[in-house]
């Protein structure tokens, strides 16, 4: 222990007193010290806890912040996987009905084409009996008026002898012929037939000419 | 939100910050104290100086004792005190469990720098630099708030003076190496 320059001089005990006094000073200064270190030290945690406290009580805090948007972001893609499956869905069931839609339209347009051809020849098929129709009303128009015509030439054929005095003349001569051919129609599918008559008086010649009928 | 689920979290959170910004101060004193940035009351930065270390020292303990309440992580004692324990974030968390048991160590054994010698406790002492520098490491790489603008700017008001003290630190030494004493660090 060195005496210090100011202690010549002093007597033993006043230098002890002294650096006794000194070394309290010391110790009550670095107490100060220690105090005001530890009270800022308080401060500091004290301050940044209620700072902390303040941001989560308001909902601020940075890593519930983001475990919230974490969170958030999970659901949404949680409800957007949802939604894609549902879209999914839907757009199968919408391309198998528009597959089956589809396929009920070709078999439609089949039936329709088949019943349009039905109709063609179902049509061409009447035109033809039309043609026949009128074609056998023709021939039977015609069978009527040559019966027609031959009933009047008969008709006139029978005033005279009628009115005749010779009985020659009533009496068919040996020389008058009748002949009827029949002739089968193969077209038709009728009979034609076609009477001949000659007469071989020669005085009435005049109005007995042979008539040909045709009757189909 | 309920804030009382919450509170060894935030407990734990705000100890390390206050950690943080106590070493800060002690580093940025320590380093004046070592050079002849600042001069007179050295026996007050001394005992500040010791004071700020210990406040350091019991902050970083609650930092790791909040912890084991919080009801989130679950984290069992090992976890908080033994590195490549823990499942959340190893590296990280690994990280600031050694830097936090080097800064207790390195700052206990200002007790026993007379049984250690004070030349090599001196070369020892200087190591408590790299722990500061591995916790800031840990803040910004683990810490909640790290990306927050306050805490940005309490991590920036408490390193800069002690980067600032550092290079002048370093710069002096290049010029005069200073006598050192027991209360030098």
């Amino acid at each position: 222990m060195s005496t210090s320059p100011l202690d010549l001089g002093r007597p033993t005990t006043a230098r002890a007193a002294t650096r006794a006094q000194g070394r309290s000073l010391r110790g009550e200064r670095d107490r100060r010290l220690r105090r005001r270190v530890l009270a800022g030290t308080l401060a500091v945690f004290v301050a940044v806890w209620l700072v902390l406290l303040l941001r989560l009580t308001a909902g601020d805090d940075p890593a519930l912040a983001r475990a919230r948007a974490e969170s958030d972001a999970a659901g949404a893609r949680a409800a957007t996987q949802v939604l894609q499956q549902r879209a999914t869905a839907s757009a199968t069931a919408s391309a198998a009905t528009v597959r089956r839609l589809q396929a009920q339209l070709t078999a439609q347009r089949a039936a329709a084409t088949r019943a349009e051809h039905r109709l063609a020849s179902e049509s061409a098929a009447a035109a033809r009996l039309r043609q026949r129709l009128r074609a056998a009303a023709k021939a039977s128009s015609a069978a009527a008026a040559s019966v027609a015509a031959t009933s009047s030439q008969a008709a006139s054929a029978a005033t005279p002898s009628t009115t005749s005095t010779t009985p020659s003349a009533s009496t068919p001569s040996s020389s008058d012929t009748t002949s009827t051919a029949t002739t089968p129609s193969t077209s038709s599918g009728s009979s034609t037939t076609s009477t001949t008559t000659s007469s071989g008086s020669t005085d009435t010649s005049s109005s007995a000419a042979p008539v040909t009928t045709s009757t189909s | 939100m309920d804030p009382t689920t919450h509170l060894f979290w935030i407990t734990s959170r705000a100890a390390g910050t206050a950690a943080l910004v106590l070493a800060g101060a002690s580093v940025t004193l320590g380093l004046s104290m070592g050079g002849r940035v600042v001069r007179g009351a050295a026996a007050d930065r001394r005992t500040v100086h010791e004071a700020l270390s210990l406040g350091v020292m019991a902050a970083l303990a609650v930092h790791a004792v909040a912890l084991l309440g919080d009801h989130y992580l679950q984290p069992s004692l090992l976890d908080v005190t033994v590195p490549f324990v823990s499942d959340y974030k190893t590296g990280w968390t690994s990280l600031g469990i050694i830097a936090g048991w080097a800064t207790v160590l390195l700052g206990l054994s200002f007790y026993a720098r007379r049984r250690i010698g004070m030349s090599r406790w001196r070369v020892i002492h200087r190591f408590t630099l790299l722990a500061w520098i591995a916790g800031i490491v840990h803040t910004l790489g683990e810490g909640t708030d790290a990306h927050e603008p306050w805490f940005l700017g309490l991590v920036a008001a408490t390193t800069l003076p002690a980067v600032v003290a550092l290079g002048w630190r370093v710069s002096e030494r290049g010029v005069t190496r200073p006598q050192g004493s027991v209360a030098r660090a």
